[in-house]
Parts: C-alpha cells; structure tokens; sequence
C-alpha cells in the first residue's frame, strides 16, 4: 500500500487543510505583514522572507467568503511549481497553529468536506486523519495563481 | 533565491517620489509630480463626485482627493495631512493630499511585480518595492486615478503615463 507524508495545516480553528511533505519549507511565527490596498480580500497582505516579497493568503477567509479579524500568529511559507520542472515560487499561508506532520496511506482517501464548496477549486484529493476528519489536500499553484479572483 | 513571482525590476534612474497616507506609501516617478501645494490651498466640500475637496491652480479648479490608507475616498481631510500634490495626468491634473513626500533615488529602489494572486483587474499597482521600513506600493498617475475615480470600471487597466524608455526600466505595464 502506497504511503506519503503530509503536513496537516490549521488554517483557523475550525478548517484544516494539507500540503504534500515537501512543500512546506519554513515557518515565520509572529510574521510582520505589510498592508497592500486593493487586494482581495483573502489575500491583502505580503510578508518580506529572505529579500523576497511574498503574498500572505487567508484561505479560511477565502473558505467562508469574507475575512474575520483574526491575530497574525503564525505564517507557513510554501514552495510550488507552475508546472513539472519550473523554478519553485513561494507563498505564505496564515496559520492557527504548528501544522501537524502525518503519514497517509492510500486507504485513507475520501471525499471533500461538505463545509464549502470551495474545496472543489483548490482540493487535488482528500484523506481521513487518526481523528476522523477529512482534510482536503491543496494545490498551491493553484492557490497563488489567479485562479481565486473573481475580477 | 528566487523571487517570489518575478524577478525584480530594477527602477528606473531618474527619481522617485513616495507619497505618504496614513502609513501607505504610495511610490510614482518623481517627474509626475508637477507641483506640491500646502493644503491649506485646499477649498473644502465638492460635488458629488470623491473628491474632498478643490484647489485652484493655473486658471482652473482641480478636484482634490483624499485616501485613506486602504485607499478609500474620504470626503473630509484629516488634520494629518498637509501636502497636496499636483500629479500631471493624461486629462489635465490629478491632485492627492497626503502626510508628506519623500523623494528617492530610483537606483536604490528594486521592484517586484504584485504578486498575480493579489493582482485583480482594478488593482492600481503593478509592482511593489522593499523599502526601508516596510513596503512601497507602485503605481501610475493615470492607473491612480482611474481607481480612484471609478471612472474606468469596465476598462480597469489605463495606459501608464510612462514613456516607453521606462517601460523597460520597470516602470510600465506588467
């Protein structure tokens, strides 16, 4: 049976989202985030990591269609490509706590939560965690890309 | 490392001005800016339009606009706010209030393009700039003023002021 690791992200207290091992590369806690206006609302700040200027995406927000006031605690950095052997781009997601580091095996896999739709847009695959939960697997390219914007 | 979206574009040689709002820094080619005005210039109240007010300069009545730091048209102006600056636009002028101006030398300035996921059509950004402290937001005169004019809501993305030569030194369209 085929196994993998993943990382297990929270993205607020009650939204849980996964990223393959590997994509997740460094996390800034406490991240000092820069205000860019006229951004969507989801994704309205930027973080500066290693001379870079990164995009900061609140998919909770995304998920619930509007974003809540909520304490930059934490910040994952994520590394993705647009397609098989390009340069790896990053972006940073707003996290609730330290993502949670699983195996996942093929018997695992489920179908998308039914608390949003929206999964279907960004979810590759989805697995059932030790606790029953499912938690859709997220396609970071597509995340970052302009996929997500409605104008 | 790579950069995030883009490599940077190096910015041009010649100046560039940073308009300061309420902790927002606004970043324009510095030969965009055709006067600077002390507020006090400033004749409060205006007609249906977002501008805060209008300021008499060159024989006529320009309307002035005043943004809040997410860029939304504030009808009154703060006490904060002390320079009005006199940007020339396709259509005449285009007047801002703001904190202050700062001027920098566009050779210290690298700019990395508005990362696309943030990036929607009425953006009036194209790049953004690492900055001393903080960030510094990109844009045209004419970008501006569309977005704030809401004039341009079906055609979002003007032509930039800029001549061609500063296309190719980071200044242009994306």
């Amino acid at each position: 049976m085929k196994e993998s690791t993943a990382w297990i992200l929270s993205l607020a207290t009650d939204l849980q989202a996964g990223v393959g091992e590997l994509e997740m590369v460094h996390l800034v806690p406490s991240p000092e985030l820069f205000d860019v206006p006229a951004t969507p609302f989801y994704c309205r700040h930027v973080l500066i990591w290693e001379d870079g200027i990164l995009p900061v995406l609140d998919l909770a927000a995304w998920l619930k269609g509007h974003a809540e006031p909520r304490e930059h605690r934490l910040v994952g950095i994520f590394a993705y490509q647009d397609r098989p052997g390009a340069t790896p781009r990053h972006g940073g997601l707003l996290l609730e706590r330290t993502p949670r580091r699983v195996q996942v095996s093929d018997k695992q896999a489920s179908g998308l939560p039914e608390d949003s739709a929206s999964w279907r847009q960004i979810a590759v695959s989805c697995f059932t965690d030790d606790e029953g939960k499912r938690i859709p697997i997220i396609d970071l390219a597509q995340l970052f890309s302009r996929a997500l914007l409605t104008d | 490392m790579d950069r995030v979206f883009s490599s940077p574009h190096p910015a041009p040689e010649s100046g560039i001005a940073v308009l300061l709002i309420d902790g927002l820094k606004l970043l324009l080619p510095q030969n965009t800016i055709h006067a600077l005005e002390p507020v006090l210039d400033v004749e409060a109240g205006a007609d249906a339009s977002d501008a805060a007010g209008w300021i008499a300069y060159q024989g006529q009545q320009w309307p002035v606009y005043c943004l809040a730091k997410d860029l939304t048209a504030l009808p009154d102006i703060p006490a904060s706010r002390r320079v009005c600056v006199i940007l020339n636009a396709a259509q005449g002028y285009f007047c801002l209030v703001c904190d202050n101006v700062q001027m920098l030398d566009g050779r210290q300035v690298e700019m990395t393009a508005l990362p696309v996921c943030m990036k929607s059509t009425r953006s009036p950004f194209h790049y953004l700039a690492v900055l001393d402290e903080g960030i510094g937001c990109v844009t045209a005169v004419d970008r501006l003023a569309a977005f704030v004019e809401r004039s341009n809501t079906d055609d979002p993305l003007v032509p930039d002021l800029v001549d061609e030569s500063r296309v190719h030194s980071g200044w242009g369209s994306t």
